[in-house]
């Protein structure tokens, strides 16, 4: 078990490492030099060699490549993650005080999703080939493909437009009021678990069905259990275990779908502050936005692979 | 008499064609007695087993009468069908690999039994389970309970899914081949211990099985099954010493015996069973068959009485060869 755990452990270590190289190696490698945009903007037209290689050295930038990637790393590591260029607040404040509102999201998003999706992946397989086994077939890739933005325009036309249930739009924080707060997360919540509701419900149909045909299902029977005591005791634990998996994969469909819903429902989250920064070209938060997400999704299903090894006795007793 | 199969039929639908897996056979198994059904691959053995507690998938078709202790089987509610599986009648599975859910610990699935059917609680059932272990020769019972399947030799699985089937006493029990998967030396252990519990209990044993050499020490009778059909049915002396139908004939003579003159071919049977999808119109083995004659190819034969102990289903055999 420990040593499973290690391997897990280093392997999320070293994507994280590759993925921080090709984000500080996107920074460089876009054409524009933001040394002499800051220049130009600020002198006007033509600036002496001598002062663009004064700012130069003032921000590290004349030092090899290399150097800069490990003062950049050791910084991020210590909590200085640059001033944003937009705003001139510091990026790592800027961060902490919208964390609590698109983690927030996150949960009740995976939540629902598994919510929807595994009854509907437990019915499908149970009453396989039936009507209804097809009608949530078809409502999973649905889900699935429906697009995010879509999704949203639709649903805000439904729900603020004609119905006048749901406020289209803006965030109302918790402390404030528990009824607005939930209000207001609930369109984005529905839309950013619908994908993840649809991943589950399918690999769950697909996982379970696998596991009924089993023989040990029939050894079950044998011994006088009726078919729901079947499901219950034999089916579900086995065929459940690997799905486990896909819940680090729908967390990563919640966190592609929050930029998109947080810009779209205003919602003063990480995902808009990201989309913010990239239309204005503001470089340290793009970088902290794009390496938090990294660290996101390998935390998750580092955590995902661990409980896995834990649940599943197979792979417990092996390492 | 414990159980009286008559006329049962398993019949699987697929998109093209029907198969007869089973096809009308008859036969009745008294209190504490051991049948064999003997038959190779696709012959319909494991499908009749299967048949006698409904375990075949919901899309076949079962036709016939199954008379277990007075009650037809076949037409019997869901409730009283699940009161008698594990209860009455229990199986062991041919694969102890497959046959036992990888999640759950051997304690766990070996009590099910007490648990579905006394009513008992899982401390009581686990004592219960322990003692079931040593009985089928398990050592270390206790901390068995607390592994894995995969944590176990084939052999140790088998002898967890005896202790299963013999857990409540059923009157029956149906083993599918229960030793084809495991090594021989191994094979010969488990048949023997399986033998001594049964008569023990007094538990009648239908022993299915493709390997007449084992069969030989552990039935009363032999029932012979071709593409769905019993082709003879004797006593064990009867059919050894006796053998009527050339399948049978031929089934023989292609066991090796270590008594036998060492220079000795042996001799197998020619060409393969029918297609059960589309069987031919007269006997199954009709194209296999060194003795076959012209009334062969046009009808079925049916079983017919030579004596008490003996019956087979051969137009050349009634013919005087």
């Amino acid at each position: 078990m420990k040593r499973y755990i290690l391997k897990r452990l280093l392997y999320s270590l070293l994507t994280l490492w590759l993925t921080s190289m090709l984000i500080f190696a996107i920074a460089r490698i876009l054409p524009g030099d933001p040394v002499q945009g800051v220049v130009m903007a600020s002198h006007m037209g033509a600036v002496d060699n001598n002062v663009i290689e004064g700012i130069r050295a003032q921000f590290g930038l004349n030092q090899p490549l290399t150097v800069q990637y490990l003062i950049w790393v050791k910084n991020f590591i210590s909590g200085d993650w640059g001033v944003s260029i937009a705003s001139g607040e510091k990026v790592f404040d800027m961060f902490m005080k919208r964390l609590p509102i698109t983690f927030e999201l996150f949960v009740c998003s995976v939540l629902w999703s598994m919510l929807i999706g595994f009854p509907c992946g437990i019915i499908s397989a149970v009453k396989h080939g039936d009507f209804i086994d097809r009608l949530l077939s078809a409502g999973a890739v649905l889900g699935l493909s429906l697009p995010v933005f879509w999704e949203g325009i639709i649903l805000i036309y439904l729900f603020s437009v004609m119905l006048h249930i749901l406020p289209p739009s803006g965030f109302v924080p918790f402390s404030d009021s528990i009824k607005g707060n939930l209000l207001s997360i609930a369109m984005p919540t529905f839309i950013m678990g619908t994908q993840g509701a649809g991943l589950i419900a399918r690999y769950v149909r697909s996982s379970l069905l696998e596991v009924l045909g089993q023989d040990f299902i029939r050894t079950a029977y044998a011994k006088g259990y009726s078919e729901i005591e079947v499901l219950l005791r034999h089916a579900l634990k086995p065929a459940l275990l690997p799905v486990a998996t896909v819940a680090g994969l729908t967390w990563g469909y919640v966190t592609a779908g929050s930029f998109i819903v947080e810009y779209m429902f205003a919602i003063p989250g990480l995902g808009r502050m990201g989309v913010n920064a990239i239309f204005s070209n503001d470089f340290p938060v793009i970088q902290a936005t794009l390496i938090i997400v990294a660290i996101n999704i390998l935390a998750v299903n580092l955590l995902v692979d661990l409980q896995y090894g834990y649940l599943d006795p197979r792979i417990r007793v092996q390492s | 008499m414990l159980l009286q199969v008559s006329n049962l039929r398993t019949y699987f639908k697929t998109r093209s064609s029907l198969v007869k897996a089973v096809d009308d056979i008859s036969f009745e198994l008294d209190q504490g007695q051991t049948l064999s059904i003997v038959g190779e691959s696709g012959s319909g053995k494991t499908a009749a087993a299967l048949s006698l507690m409904r375990l075949i998938p919901g899309s076949a078709q079962l036709s016939g009468k199954i008379m277990f202790e007075d009650q037809d089987i076949v037409t019997m509610g869901r409730k009283a069908l699940f009161g008698l599986r594990g209860d009455k009648i229990a199986m062991v599975f041919q694969d102890p690999m497959t046959a036992l859910n990888p999640v759950l610990t051997i304690g766990e699935q070996l009590i099910e039994p007490y648990l579905i059917h006394r009513k008992m609680n899982r401390k009581q059932a686990f004592n219960l389970g322990i003692a079931l272990l040593q009985k089928v020769r398990i050592q270390d019972a206790e901390k068995r309970m607390h592994c894995y399947p995969h944590e176990l030799s084939g052999g140790m699985r088998q002898r967890v899914m005896i202790a299963m089937a013999i857990a409540l006493h059923p009157p029956l029990i149906i083993a599918d081949e229960p030793t084809t998967a495991l090594d021989v030396s191994i094979a010969a252990e488990l048949l023997e211990l399986l033998k001594s519990i049964t008569r023990e209990q007094g538990s009648a044993l239908l022993l299915i099985t493709h390997n007449l050499g084992i069969v030989a020490r552990y039935a009363d009778k032999v029932m012979i099954m071709y593409a769905g059909k019993i082709v003879e049915k004797a006593s064990k002396v009867n059919l050894y010493q006796k053998p009527q139908h050339p399948y049978t004939q031929g089934l023989l003579a292609s066991v090796p015996k270590i008594s036998a003159d060492t220079g000795k071919k042996l001799t197998p049977i020619p060409g393969n069973p029918p297609d059960l999808a589309t069987p031919p119109k007269g006997c199954a083995f009709y194209d296999r068959c060194p003795f076959k004659i012209t009334q062969c190819g046009r009808n079925v034969p049916k079983l017919t009485k030579l004596n008490d102990d003996h019956e087979v289903a051969c137009f050349a055999k009634e013919a005087g060869r």
